[in-house]
């Protein structure tokens, strides 16, 4: 049967999303860009030129150097604290799980649905020095001291890696999912344990999945400006926090235009690594 | 060798400390937002008391002004960025699933975009943007930054339907006679229109939710309702801020439980149908 739905029909179904990214997602970015390269004049305005002037003094710079340094080092340790949590769930959840496979799944989403904000602000009222934790281990006895546990890096990362577990668990249990069991049964009939059954043939096939979230964790992880906002300190200040102080503080576009632009080329340059290694196809399904 | 064979991954031991590590992980994802919703309800900040439950942070939120406007003025904000959102990603689902063009692989990489890139960039680069087109910031601005962070939700949403979608119906159709644009209208639309509704909801959920972009985008008197909590933030976690959560809690699932109400319908009907084709064709 001869369809109706041509190319051009589909051309003219998209050409409205696509404009409405070009001009209000594509265009904003070259503007940053622009933006980047501007220099402030004395009397506020911007002069548009093509001065590196910005980017040098991000060098220059020893706090927004060390800044990008914490950036990379949390969004490392909040992957690998996530991957570590999430992979046992997908585990679970595509291999094991049978009865409760569905009611965990549900319960998975429930709390990856939660504003975020609630999440974050969460952590105060567990965390803080008169908070829920502490006490609870000042009442039996553990500590005779409330513990710092809010305001500093830890903090953050506790509250990136709860409120991350799910962008991780999802892509892992979706190849797990897919996965021949038959191969798991033949390791086990060729007398390997179970444990090395796991690692050596489960593990390198859930790679991909692995990657994906991965990705996503860092990603998000990276630029995330929320949770250093609430449960860091001024000496925990990620880049988006940087860049939101030019903006919204300092009133200095151009540097924080800069700082963006180094946020986005890093991100960029993991996303083409991804697709090279992987193909973005794996998070979010290809087009069919 | 009968035994290993029939023995399952991980071994009998190695199951019982997996439920419990999946459990503990369990514990570590509801531990602070059931915590949230029961410090709402206690009189002290951060003690949850059983004994004494208490509804005065709600009855303080009932006559806070500010916060009631910037409650409103989200949901105003959710319905009109997701109807933007879902006429603009319905209509790329479209041109994308049915369109059989060159480089789909590609514009759908584009049109996920919104949710790789960092929000902090949309934010000040579309700031940037309403500066140079003379945008002031507020509702128009919000409802135009919305709309592209949500659009990617319901293409994903309308696509996977698309794809999934009996065609021999549209077919049928044209066969007797219908024109493509009374088939849309009479046969594809009313199929899409759960999945269409379905998005909107999705949509509405992540624009109710937004903080960052929304911080850059409002104004004081434009202000939705996350940016408000998150400047209250700014000096203190109240009690009153444990009872907005609640709020945003409650909005976000009576969303998602219609949500979910509307799939299980569609399944319902679904499987409803194909039981009748079943028992006609018997």
């Amino acid at each position: 049967m001869k369809r109706r739905q041509t190319p051009r029909t589909g051309w003219a179904a998209l050409a409205p999303p696509l404009a409405w990214l070009g001009v209000f997602f594509l265009l904003p970015m070259i503007a940053v860009f622009a933006y980047s390269l501007a220099t402030r004049e004395p009397g506020g305005g911007i002069e548009f030129g093509l001065s590196a002037e910005n980017y040098s003094r991000i060098g220059d710079s020893t706090l927004y150097v060390w800044a990008i340094l914490r950036s990379l080092r949390i969004a490392v340790i909040v992957t690998i604290a996530t991957l570590l949590v999430a992979y046992p769930v997908a585990y679970y959840l595509a291999l094991v799980a049978t009865r409760w496979r569905v009611t965990l799944f549900v319960l998975l989403i429930i709390p990856w649905w939660c504003s975020i904000l609630v999440k974050n602000f969460a952590w105060v009222a567990i965390l803080a020095d008169t908070g829920v934790l502490n006490r609870l281990l000042l009442q039996i006895g553990v500590i005779d001291q409330p513990l710092k546990l809010l305001y500093n890096e830890f903090a953050v990362v506790i509250g990136l890696v709860h409120v991350l577990i799910p962008f991780m668990v999802m892509p892992i249990y979706a190849t797990l999912e897919r996965l021949d069991r038959r191969l798991v049964e033949a390791a086990a009939n060729l007398g390997s344990s179970p444990l090395r059954a796991c690692l050596e043939v489960v593990l390198p096939l859930s790679l991909p999945g692995v990657a994906a979230g991965a990705l996503l964790t860092f990603i998000l992880g990276f630029g995330s400006f929320i949770t250093p906002a609430l449960l860091g300190s001024e000496r925990t200040l990620m880049i988006a926090n940087l860049i939101q102080g030019q903006f919204m503080e300092a009133f200095d576009w151009p540097f924080g235009a800069a700082l963006s632009m180094v946020l986005l080329g890093l991100v960029l340059v993991l996303l083409a690594c991804f697709n090279r290694l992987v193909g973005l196809d794996r998070l979010w399904g290809p087009a069919r | 060798m009968r035994g290993r064979a029939q023995r399952r991954p991980p071994g009998v031991g190695g199951r019982a400390a997996l439920r419990a590590v999946v459990a503990a992980i369990y514990v570590f994802l509801f531990l602070p937002i059931v915590a949230v919703v029961l410090l709402s309800f206690s009189e002290n900040i951060s003690v949850i008391d059983f004994g004494h439950f208490t509804l005065r942070w709600y009855e303080h939120l009932v006559r806070n002004a500010p916060v009631l406007a910037a409650l409103r003025f989200s949901i105003v904000l959710g319905i009109l960025a997701s109807a933007m959102a879902v006429l603009l990603g319905s209509l790329a689902a479209f041109g994308l699933v049915r369109g059989r063009m060159r480089g789909r692989a590609a514009l759908q990489a584009a049109l996920y975009a919104p949710i790789v890139v960092p929000e902090i960039i949309i934010s000040v680069a579309l700031l940037i943007l309403f500066v140079l087109l003379r945008i002031p910031r507020g509702t128009l601005a919000l409802v135009i930054g919305h709309s592209v962070l949500i659009l990617p939700y319901v293409f994903s949403i309308v696509s996977a339907r698309l794809y999934g979608f009996d065609r021999s119906l549209e077919d049928a159709a044209a066969n007797l006679g219908a024109t493509p644009m009374q088939t849309l209208r009479e046969i594809t639309l009313p199929l899409m229109l759960p999945a269409i509704v379905g998005a909107a909801l999705i949509a509405f959920k992540v624009s109710f939710d937004e903080v960052v972009g929304s911080m850059f985008w409002s104004t004081a008197r434009e202000q939705p309702m996350p940016v408000l909590v998150f400047s209250m933030l700014q000096f203190e976690l109240t009690p009153e801020v444990n009872a907005i959560g609640t709020v945003m809690l409650a909005v976000t699932f009576s969303v998602l439980g219609v949500y979910q109400l509307i799939e299980w319908r569609r399944r319902a009907e679904l499987t409803g149908r194909s039981a009748e084709g079943e028992k006609r064709l018997g």
